[in-house]
């Protein structure tokens, strides 16, 4: 009955259902209740509709299609890498994000000593190489991150053809890169978000100078799957013990766990227990938008940490006088006071 | 406009043409694609990809289509791709990071921000009806069309989506009053 008086509200019912409707409703108050449910829905809704769209959409649109025309024209068979590059930073970041918080982890007595040590942390240096193989391709780049608690960063993505720099001071963000529109696009569409995150969750009093909370981190280390410790190995003259696992994703994401496949590879030091080496492999099932076949997304990431504790300068971008270093820009990425109320309300929940 | 005419030019190389496609459906997509992600800036990508495809699309096949039924179509299929790549990212970091578009400030944006908020709880297979029916005016039938379903599927999507939709909003109302 309540699809079909949904449907009634909304007009969209053939004549016998909607008359039927409407003679039960007009004796039925619970219906009648409903239906004046189902009007604010539709007017609360409608408001929506008056949201502003950006005023360079049509001309941006253009300029897309005409590039990725032109680009068909020189290699007909490649598909706009524009398409194809900030999918690969997005899960380079991904990664990273993922081992960063898996740094934290640690498997019983050991794993309780590597943590300790990694929410002491106060800064670090890692380089990371991903590889991600996406319908068929395969597309790698390497990051050099640095982390200076409490809230400062600089990540340097370099791809075969390009590198994007990222710095993060506080609230500001500012970027470099050899194909600056692109990069500021990205910055504002994926990657920023997560910088952001990580720097906001280190500002928190929570902080462990690291991509996220001592909290989380007992989450992660609650969803580890088959934990085993493989036999010691020797990192960059560091003693480490090493572990393999999985992580459980539906125990975390709730998301279906059928789509998702992972394995996960640290090595701890042996004297201050801090992580000197993370390996981890997601595969993703994800639908190819040309076959429209499932095929297996893989993102590899091999991790190494370096400098822990040392100390670490990250400047801004900005000359003695306060400009901006030429090549660099500021990117807007402070939220609003309403964004912040949001956001404020979501970490209440 | 007279999609046909449009479509006819493109296919003949008139690039150019396609921007009066653009031009008519813009507003549409973008605003699709935003309550769809519930993000702030994918959109402005999400909708340029969408008419990217959709012109690579109309120079593939040579039939007769209905453009609007397309453009919400591809517009829909990205905007979820990229809404399971942020889940996935917005797993890993362990908390709720959805984001609400930033409203002009007007006297009932909080309302406003209550309603997206609202409809960003309703999960994206029922939200994708309530966007359509409601926010752009489609009727059933032309979701169904859209979403490659019956009429019957979308009805009963919207119905159990507005229930989500009004029960996100009442708790959110219910306890947000400061």
């Amino acid at each position: 009955m309540q699809d079909l008086l949904s449907a009634y509200a909304d007009g969209e019912l053939a004549r016998t259902q909607r008359e039927f409707a409407e003679r039960h409703a007009a004796d039925c108050s619970p219906c009648q209740a409903m239906l004046a449910d189902y009007k604010r829905d539709r007017h609360q809704l409608a408001s929506l509709r008056s949201t502003p769209i950006p005023s360079d959409l049509k001309q941006a649109a253009m300029s897309k299609i005409k590039a990725a025309q032109a680009l068909n024209r020189l290699f007909p068979r490649l598909v706009s890498p524009a398409l194809v590059r900030p999918a690969l930073i997005v899960a380079s970041v991904l990664v990273a994000v993922i081992a960063i918080g898996i740094l934290q982890l640690s498997g019983a007595g050991t794993i309780e000593k590597a943590e300790a040590a990694t929410a002491a942390l106060r800064s670090y240096r890692a380089i990371e190489s991903v590889t991600v193989t996406k319908y068929g391709e395969i597309f790698q780049s390497e990051m050099e991150i640095e982390y200076s608690a409490p809230d400062r960063f600089r990540v340097i993505v370099s791809e075969p053809d390009d590198a994007v720099e990222f710095i993060g001071i506080g609230d500001g963000r500012y970027v470099r890169g050899d194909s600056r529109k692109s990069a500021y696009n990205h910055v504002r569409a994926g990657v920023g978000k997560f910088l952001d995150e990580i720097s906001g969750q280190a500002k928190s009093d929570d902080t462990t100078g690291l991509a996220m909370s001592k909290a989380n981190t007992l989450e992660i280390l609650g969803s580890l799957l088959d934990l085993e410790q493989l036999p010691d190995d020797m990192i960059d003259g560091h003693d480490t013990l090493r572990y393999q696992g999985t992580i459980d994703w539906g125990k975390i994401g709730r998301e279906s766990i059928a789509n998702k496949r992972s394995k996960v590879e640290l090595w701890i030091d042996k004297v201050d227990y801090t992580i000197r080496q993370a390996k981890v492999e997601i595969a993703v099932l994800e639908e190819n938008p040309v076959s429209q076949a499932g095929e297996w997304l893989t993102i590899s990431s091999h991790v190494k940490y370096f400098d822990l504790n040392q100390p670490i300068e990250i400047k801004p971008p900005v000359t003695s006088s306060g400009e901006i270093e030429p090549g660099w820009s500021l990117v807007d990425t402070n939220l609003s006071e309403l964004e912040k109320r949001k956001h404020d309300d979501i970490r209440k929940r | 406009m007279d999609e046909a005419w449009v479509i006819n030019q493109v296919r003949t190389g008139k690039t150019d043409v396609f921007g009066e496609i653009v031009e008519e459906y813009q507003a549409a997509i973008f605003r699709h694609v935003l309550r769809m992600t519930g993000d702030l800036e994918a959109p402005h990508d999400l909708t340029q990809d969408t008419f990217l495809k959709a012109y690579q699309s109309i120079l593939k096949t040579d039939s007769e289509v209905s453009l609007k039924a397309w453009l919400y179509r591809i517009a829909t299929n990205n905007a979820l791709k990229y809404h399971r790549r942020r889940r996935l990212l917005t797993f890993v970091l362990f908390r709720g990071t959805e984001k609400l578009p930033a409203t002009q400030a007007t006297p009932n944006t909080d309302e406003k921000i209550a309603i997206e908020d609202a409809l960003l709880h309703v999960p994206p297979e029922r939200r994708v009806c309530l966007a359509l029916h409601f926010v752009e005016g489609l009727r059933y039938r032309e979701i169904a069309e859209i979403l490659g379903v019956n009429e019957d599927a979308v009805r009963k999507r919207v119905a159990k989506g507005r229930e989500e939709f009004r029960k996100a909003y009442d708790s959110r109302a219910g306890g947000d009053t400061s």
